[in-house]
């Protein structure tokens, strides 16, 4: 089993589950200029943007808490509330075989009731923590892919 | 030694929960006696109901279970539905069909008052479908409710 992880205030935390959904999304920054008279349009590339990563977890399945939270998935709070002072934590994805600093952007905290689908989930959304000139790493160092 | 089974766990929490002063007989202050036991016991219905002199059966089945797979596809959970099944009969002073409805509002009671816990195992009634049959001479009086029982790994 791999699970996506990361370390945080020194604490490694392992989520249980990604079991709603583990997007990664990598995209290029292009303008497209569309002057008139001229069939299609004027591609100008202006780098890339910052990757995403959403995550979406069973949250009523596996160990949501460390030692002394009284709720589960209490570090989140606590990563949204130290982002000045830790503004990202080194994210694990094994799917990917990659390794990124990241920024947590938000994290959702669902409850759904009703006789079939009643269950808790949660979903983050984290923002890669990157700006170099391309030319001074590859895309390998970028992304952490070993 | 029992394993940690659905079947084993929607037992004890019945068998922990179930309030006998909830179904009464027919005279409404004695006590039917109520036994809860895993089904395909190795001795038939009449010896249950006439030689033990028990008024009504909770019968725990065997569970039908769905894993619940992740991402990097290993299960990390699984749906166990369980088979609770409730049978009556009519006897003296017992009249089987008031004796399955007072069965089937003590069996509703306890998973509406015992739920489980999030993130370690929920448990919710699902549904119910009627399973009276008549055997010779005699009508089984009998309802089975299906327990959905959401676990975590073991």
């Amino acid at each position: 089993m791999t699970k996506v992880s990361f370390v945080f205030d020194g604490d490694t935390i392992t989520i249980p589950n990604t079991a709603d959904e583990l997007e990664l999304m990598i995209k290029g920054r292009n303008v497209f200029l569309e002057p008139p008279g001229i069939a299609g349009a004027h591609t100008q590339q202006l780098g890339s943007e910052l990757t995403t990563l959403t995550i979406g977890c069973d949250l009523d399945m596996g160990d949501w808490t460390r030692a002394g939270d009284v709720l589960d998935g209490e570090v989140f709070f606590e990563m949204i509330h130290k982002l000045p002072t830790i503004p990202y934590v080194a994210v694990t994805v094994p799917e990917f075989h990659a390794v990124m600093n990241m920024t947590l952007q938000s994290a959702t905290f669902r409850l759904v009731g009703g006789s079939k689908q009643a269950h808790r989930s949660l979903r983050l959304e984290f923002i890669e923590y990157y700006a170099k000139d391309p030319a001074t790493d590859t895309y390998l160092q970028r992304f952490g892919i070993t | 030694m029992v394993v940690d089974t659905a079947q084993k766990n929607m037992k004890e929490i019945i068998d922990a929960y179930y309030t006998a002063a909830n179904v009464k007989e027919d005279n409404g202050s004695t006590n039917a006696t109520v036994i809860c036991a895993f089904d395909w016991p190795n001795y038939p219905l009449s010896r249950v109901f006439i030689d033990k002199g028990v008024d009504a059966v909770i019968s725990v089945g065997q569970a039908r279970s769905q894993a619940l797979v992740d991402t990097d596809l290993a299960p990390y959970g699984y749906i166990e539905k369980v088979p609770v099944t409730l049978a009556t009969m009519d006897k003296t002073g017992i009249t089987g069909v008031k004796l399955l409805r007072q069965l089937e509002a003590e069996v509703r009671r306890i998973f509406e008052a015992q739920p489980g816990t999030w993130n370690v195992s929920i448990r919710k009634v699902s549904g119910s479908t009627p399973k009276t049959q008549r055997l010779g001479a005699f009508y089984l009086y009998s309802e089975e409710y299906e327990i959905e029982y959401k676990r975590d790994l073991l």
